[in-house]
């Protein structure tokens, strides 16, 4: 993943939040290239594009990133 | 549809299985299908994981390249994860695909199966008769309910009842009240 892309998704959250809300935002060369509806549409649209992974980002347009949560218990076991 | 059953031992509380993980493809390529290198894991499945979480063995195993990042919350932490775009094979041989994972140090496990999958289908653990089970299906075909259950059960219990009928109705062979007539 280029940082840049990331870094220009930071830049400009207010105003792609505004712009496309609700949306997956594909970001390659700090552009903006695909608005899709769902995540699995952003993905197709790199895949059917020949998009190489790691030169291009899919960012949601929500204000949700630091809701998401992961809670889980490591286990300190092996099991058989 | 395909579904999944699997009886967890009563010496380890927790639901482990192996399933297979590749780097997401199209699923329409049939060229990109046959060429996906799958690796086999062990996965721990969580209701509490709202998302797809794996080491970074995988990671590296697989090559895996970030299309994104969010900000991760678990037990001890919050932290910044890129999002690793992968495809898992469950052992009942459903592929899914568009999942989004994030890295976590795993202890025992591979990937943690959590609501991103868990959310494709039905899901159910029972513990009748002291066997905890675990049952999964895609994709989801039926709502179930307890509470509406219990409901239909009385509703038979009563005019089983006034046929002298005493058994549960689940085919237990018990009866109703030491059954699911149980409170």
């Amino acid at each position: 993943m280029t940082d840049n892309n990331f870094t220009f998704f930071i830049n400009n959250q207010e105003d792609l939040f505004n712009h496309y809300p609700k949306k997956y935002v594909l970001i390659r060369e700090e552009k903006v290239e695909k608005v899709a509806a769902s995540y699995e549409e952003a993905f197709l649209f790199a895949m059917r594009n020949h998009m190489e992974q790691g030169t291009y980002i899919i960012q949601e347009t929500a204000r949700k990133m630091s809701d998401i949560a992961e809670n889980f218990y490591s286990l300190n076991v092996t099991f058989q | 549809m395909k579904s999944l059953t699997i009886n967890i031992p009563s010496t380890q509380p927790v639901i482990l299985t192996e399933c297979f993980i590749c780097k997401d493809f199209d699923p329409a390529d049939v060229t990109a299908a046959q060429n996906a290198q799958y690796i086999k894991v062990d996965a721990l499945w969580d209701t509490g994981c709202s998302g797809v979480v794996v080491s970074q063995k995988v990671i590296d195993e697989l090559g895996l390249v970030g299309n994104g990042v969010t900000d991760v919350h678990n037990a001890g932490q919050t932290y910044q994860s890129q999002y690793y775009p992968i495809a898992v094979k469950l052992p009942n041989e459903t592929d899914i695909h568009f999942l989004r994972a994030t890295l976590a140090q795993t202890h025992g496990f591979d990937i943690l199966i959590g609501m991103q999958i868990i959310s494709r289908g039905d899901f159910a653990i029972t513990n009748y008769d002291g066997k905890m089970c675990m049952t999964f299906r895609v994709p989801s075909i039926k709502r179930e309910d307890f509470v509406a259950e219990k409901k239909k059960y009385e509703k038979i219990f009563k005019i089983r009842s006034k046929n002298k009928i005493l058994t549960c109705p689940c085919g237990s062979g018990k009866l109703y009240k030491n059954c699911h007539g149980k409170d």
